[in-house]
């Protein structure tokens, strides 16, 4: 019975597809989405920058969407075109979702968008945090400012790509030697396979006197070895009414054990 | 402290002052990153470094008398190191755990990363590694242990807003701060 009333009063969860989606969205704000597509199972809505709440609003409020749950919002840097603010939103009912991505107006000088803190309490700092690292300022959010992610009086937007890294210009990264070290052998075998071989024969030269003076070296190392050894065996040999001095001496605390036991049976 | 800090002590007393305070090193974990898992293993059963007196876990910065700055420190962390290391009873001691707390390790071109924990604290043991093995961390704590053992409470009173005048330790030698671009191994 319980599970007849709740069909009642509200519709049963339905996972809509993401083209049904597109289709409802399309249809609903003709004026807000500008193109929808679909990739890997996933929905992405491009959506009119200045009706970006409304669209927000309806993903949130219409009965069939009922996506309450702001998953998860990002910034990206679009080169010369400015930032795109891509916004997932979820439905705990139906589990369907929706990407909203919006292009921030103002270009790279002052990008900005409409905050979407009046739909989804839960932006503010997903918004916060966009402002920190790309600099795009939401109209209509409760505070920006102090910055929650960098110290409160960095300078720059450590994201944006063309951000200086100034460590990087004392040092250069070491990430960019690599690709030029593999260039530069290949340059040598477009020079000529004679200059390629003659160094490879005074490099096995190199190599075979390092070689010769290594099996030296080890010989010597064996040659020492073994004479320790013999020395240690002569030691041991020497030593050996040592080792059973200490022999003696066990003896000697055993019996030293005796003689209390003595004492004390006397 | 008082009295000792401007007198120096005479040799056998300062021998069982400086043994007491060696072997009862109450250790503030500032555990940060990654490493702080090292230095979490290191105070656990098996290389256990309370059996060389180091007691973890204070209750606080006011209890502790050794701080391990463990892990990748950044700008917005720094503030809040420094303060918490201000508010320990002199004398203390720091050990830097890790190459992002020696010279901020991989992150040594980020814009966020402090570029070593020297720059706000005077350190006295450098551990090296990425994260370092928890011996590593133990040798730490044993030299320090022995610079203790010998140390001037009145000299290190003295140093006690400069330099440290011994050099900071390095476990294993070399330099901490050493970049792998300008010096490869």
């Amino acid at each position: 019975m319980p599970t007849v009333r709740s069909s009642e009063t509200s519709p049963p969860a339905t996972r809509l597809a993401p083209e049904a989606i597109a289709a409802l969205l399309a249809e609903r704000l003709p004026e807000a989405v500008t193109a929808t597509t679909v990739a890997h199972g996933q929905l992405t809505v491009d959506v009119v920058p200045e009706h970006l709440p409304r669209a927000a609003a309806l993903c949130k409020r219409e009965k069939a969407l009922a996506m309450d749950f702001f998953d998860m919002m990002a910034g990206v840097d679009a080169g010369e075109d400015g930032f795109h603010v891509v916004t997932r939103l979820y439905s705990t009912r139906h589990r369907h979702a929706v990407l909203l991505r919006a292009l921030a107006e103002g270009g790279r000088e002052a990008p900005r968008l409409p905050s979407l803190t009046g739909v989804y309490r839960g932006a503010n700092w997903h918004e916060r945090e966009a402002y920190d690292m790309y600099g795009i300022v939401f109209d209509g959010h409760p505070g920006l400012e102090p910055r929650i992610l960098t110290v409160e009086n960095f300078e720059g937007w450590p994201l944006r790509k063309d951000f200086l890294l100034t460590t990087r210009e004392i040092k250069p990264w070491p990430g960019e030697k690599v690709p030029k070290a593999k260039e530069e052998p290949a340059k040598a075998d477009a020079g000529g396979e004679p200059a390629d071989e003659g160094p490879s024969e005074e490099e096995k030269a190199a190599a075979k006197k390092a070689k010769a003076e290594r099996a030296k070296q080890k010989a010597a190392e064996m040659r020492a070895k073994k004479r320790a050894q013999r020395e240690a065996e002569a030691g041991g040999a020497q030593g050996s009414p040592g080792e059973a001095a200490p022999e003696a001496g066990g003896e000697g605390r055993g019996g030293g054990g005796d003689e209390p036991g003595k004492g004390e049976g006397a | 402290m008082g009295l000792i800090d401007r007198t120096e002590v005479p040799q056998p007393l300062k021998f069982v002052l400086n043994w007491g305070r060696k072997y009862s090193l109450w250790v503030m974990n500032f555990g940060l990153a990654c490493c702080a898992i090292e230095f979490i293993a290191t105070s656990a059963a098996r290389h256990d470094f309370m059996r060389l007196g180091v007691i973890p876990f204070a209750h606080g910065p006011r209890q502790a008398d050794l701080m391990v700055v463990a892990g990748t420190l950044t700008d917005k962390m720094a503030p809040a190191l420094k303060r918490l290391y201000e508010q320990m009873p002199e004398p203390k001691y720091v050990i830097s755990f890790g190459s992002c707390s020696n010279c901020g390790g991989p992150y040594w071109d980020s814009y966020s990363v402090t570029k070593g924990v020297d720059q706000i604290l005077p350190v006295d043991v450098y551990v090296p590694g990425c994260p370092p093995r928890g011996e590593a961390l133990l040798d730490g704590i044993v030299q320090l242990q022995e610079r203790i053992g010998t140390e001037s409470l009145k000299a290190r009173h003295a140093e006690r807003y400069g330099p440290r005048i011994p050099e900071p330790i390095v476990v294993g030698g070399g330099d901490p701060t050493r970049h792998p671009v300008d010096d490869p191994m």
